[in-house]
């Protein structure tokens, strides 16, 4: 049904839109001036590119070995976001299901550990690392993204399970179903949108962290895409060109990511806020 | 029953759950191993990463080193990235995990460092191998004579005058014949530059440290490069009138109109383009720029590009040629022994013995400061050669006029207070700012 155009919803769609073009911009000019020569970026940063410069596109992806850090980068948010949706799942599934003494306060523990800034501890778990000889551990490297974003997953995955309907789990239980089956047979299928939710937080953060791979990766070929930008950004002079289409490759895997399972994120989000 | 099934599962699964953690750290990793048995481990951390041509030659280097010896591994954290440099650097210092080589900017401050055994003394070895050691120029190694510590405490892999490098063709269309000389002739040409509409002096004081280069510049040529060291050991405060004097001439080259009105908008990028393309006649920077300068698709006016050092008072002839030099020092773990300390002592020789600066000269335009090299002339950009021609005629030279002071907190201060004149602060102001900066430290 066609909604009626009133003043206010006029003015609604306005303000939508000055505040699209606020956000939308910044991505466009990064765009346009990855096409550009760095003198044109400075000179005349609003114009278009006089020539179209698909060079610097090339040039962040093989000359800045940007290839090697976008694939690394793939391989560990993939891994932390698979690590995250299994564990934070289960130790849901105990939480929202399972009443037994330390419930509570293993829920108040993963609380608390949402309020841990990371840069607090950077020391000691650097020390840690390099103690253990991890540096330049992919796997420890995702440990430590698991950890610091599974008190998130879990809070949202434990709200979400809540508010499933128990019914299905105990018609589970009638038919003979041990607690790992209803588990990977009942509750995961249902907890697909807040698995979608928390997995595209996770990817997203372990895709943008640059802190933990700048400290804990020195191998060139272990790296991923966010300390590959900074290679750009050198001690006397920045190459713009190539930085600005490196942004790009960067932004996108997220942006498009986020663009597939923008319903189920919200939807996700939103579930287990209101109680029936 | 039921309750003890429940209990069991949630133990379990809370189990595969920590397991899940766990499995990280089982798997085979390449941590560092660094004296253990006849594998050793080198980390360098230096701001030698990224695309240039310098870099290029750095890694060359580094894979030279690892063909002469399979069996030391070479981890290279090199940042070029100033906030990820000093991530690093701070973390390496909590943890005590210092990279062999590493680089940390200012000479006053190194005392804490060395005082913790942090910094190797490089004083012995530059010694014992006079080919190596003897071909350094004096002043660079003087530099890194820390006040108050016997001993030198870096080696410089890059150096260089900081001075003027304008462009010729704008000069002849305002009617200058020659670079300015002293003071007196540099205001004159800025009124003659401005008077053909072309900006004087690129700036910009967004990157906050170019005003703070041009000032150092003008104190060098007003109060010597000493008053680096009596700024930083307090003999001399910011709000002497002398030292005022120095940040009136910054306010003086602001009233005469030398910059961009609106440089305190600008980044050096944006100020550099504006040389780059013939908009602006002069800009203060390093021989860095030169490979810059000369490359036609960056630079329009890359063939009137020409290098001066930077204008002398004609009331201080003394200091004529107290020159600003960059000046970027390798340093060695004070921690380190054994076959380590001999590994990483050779590494850093060849980082920069002869051929590394002949290639670093040739091929990237960045000069180590030796004596015993002889470029190729044709290989050695004219550009360069008359700054290293110019070098030679410095009597004393300094870096940032924060070098020799010993709250780290300056290099930001000073720069911050300087760009501010840009907006209108006083030249008192300025110098009132600075100072409390020291008072509240002490």
């Amino acid at each position: 049904m066609k909604k009626k155009m009133t003043p206010g919803r006029g003015l609604m769609y306005v303000l939508l839109l000055v505040a699209a073009i606020i956000f939308a911009a910044p991505m466009l000019f990064t765009v346009v001036s990855s096409l550009k020569t760095k003198v044109e970026i400075f000179s005349e940063p609003f114009s278009l590119p006089d020539v179209i410069q698909w060079g610097n596109y090339v040039e962040a992806w093989t000359g800045a070995n940007m290839s090697v850090y976008f694939l690394n980068s793939i391989i560990q948010a993939g891994a932390t976001v698979i690590v995250l949706a299994i564990t934070s799942s289960m130790a849901a599934y105990v939480l929202s299901r399972f009443d037994f003494k330390c419930n509570k306060f293993l829920m108040l523990f993963f609380t608390l550990g949402m309020m841990v800034p990371m840069h607090t501890v950077l020391v000691p778990v650097s020390y840690m690392i390099s103690a253990l000889g991890l540096k330049n551990n992919i796997p420890a490297l995702i440990m430590i993204y698991t950890a610091f974003n599974l008190p998130f997953s879990i809070i949202v995955v434990t709200s979400f399970m809540k508010g499933v309907n128990k019914s299905l789990e105990e018609a589970a239980l009638l038919d003979g179903a041990s607690y790992f089956q209803i588990y990977k047979n009942v509750m995961l299928p249902m907890t697909v949108p807040a698995i979608s939710t928390i997995s595209i937080f996770n990817f997203l953060n372990a895709w943008n962290n640059i802190l933990f791979p700048l400290l804990f990766i020195n191998d060139k070929e272990l790296k991923p895409i966010a300390l590959g930008l900074l290679n750009f950004n050198g001690e006397r002079g920045s190459d713009y060109g190539p930085l600005m289409a490196a942004i790009v490759i960067t932004v996108a895997v997220p942006l498009i990511l986020y663009l597939l399972f923008q319903e189920k994120v919200e939807g996700g989000l939103a579930a287990g806020a209101v109680k029936e | 029953m039921r309750n003890k099934a429940k209990r069991i599962t949630a133990a379990a699964l809370t189990g595969v759950m920590a397991l899940g953690l766990l499995a990280g750290c089982g798997s085979s990793g390449s941590g560092s191993d660094s004296g253990s048995g006849e594998e050793v481990t080198i980390r360098l951390l230096t701001r030698m990463s990224g695309t240039t041509p310098q870099v290029d030659i750095y890694n060359d280097i580094l894979d030279e080193f690892k063909e002469k010896h399979p069996e030391v591994k070479i981890i290279d954290d090199s940042q070029s990235d100033e906030s990820a440099y000093n991530n690093v650097l701070s973390t390496d210092i909590a943890s005590g995990d210092m990279a062999n080589i590493f680089r940390i900017q200012g000479v006053a401050n190194l005392g804490e460092y060395i005082d913790n055994g942090l910094i190797l003394d490089l004083e012995p070895y530059l010694e014992e191998d006079e080919e190596w050691g003897g071909g350094f120029t004096e002043s660079s190694l003087d530099y890194y004579r820390v006040p108050g510590y016997d001993g030198v405490y870096a080696v410089p892999y890059e150096s260089g005058l900081i001075g003027m490098y304008y462009n010729k063709d704008l000069f002849e269309k305002a009617g200058i014949s020659e670079f300015p000389q002293t003071w007196t002739e540099f205001l004159d040409a800025i009124d003659k530059l401005n008077a053909i509409d072309v900006t004087p002096i690129a700036i910009g004081t967004q990157s906050t440290y170019m005003a703070g280069h041009l000032h150092n510049l003008i104190s060098y040529k007003w109060l010597g490069t000493d008053i680096a060291k009596q700024l930083g050991s307090r003999e001399k405060s910011w709000t002497d009138s002398d030292v005022v004097e120095t940040l009136q001439f910054v306010k003086d080259l602001i009233d005469a109109n030398a910059f961009d009105p609106n440089c305190a908008g600008l980044t050096d990028t944006m100020a550099f383009t504006a040389f780059e393309t013939g908009e602006a006649a002069m800009v203060i920077t390093g021989a860095w720029k030169i490979s810059e300068f000369k490359d036609p698709s960056v630079c329009s006016v890359s063939d009137s590009i020409e290098f001066a050092k930077f204008p002398y008072f004609e009331e201080k002839p003394e200091y004529k040629d107290e020159d600003m030099q960059n000046m970027s020092p390798y340093m060695v773990s004070g921690k380190l022994e054994g076959k380590e300390l001999d590994l990483t002592i050779e590494l850093l020789k060849m980082l920069t013995d002869q051929d590394a600066t002949k290639r670093f000269a040739e091929e990237s335009a960045t000069l180590i400061p030796r004596t015993d090299v002889t470029f190729d002339s044709g290989k050695i950009d004219p550009l360069l050669q008359e700054v290293i021609d110019d070098s030679s005629t410095s009597t004393g030279i300094g870096q940032d006029v924060f070098d020799f002071d010993p709250l780290t907190s300056m290099q930001d201060r000073t720069r911050n207070s300087i760009a501010s004149m840009f907006t209108g602060a006083t030249p008192e102001d300025a110098a009132a700012e600075i100072q409390a900066e020291i008072d509240s430290n002490q």
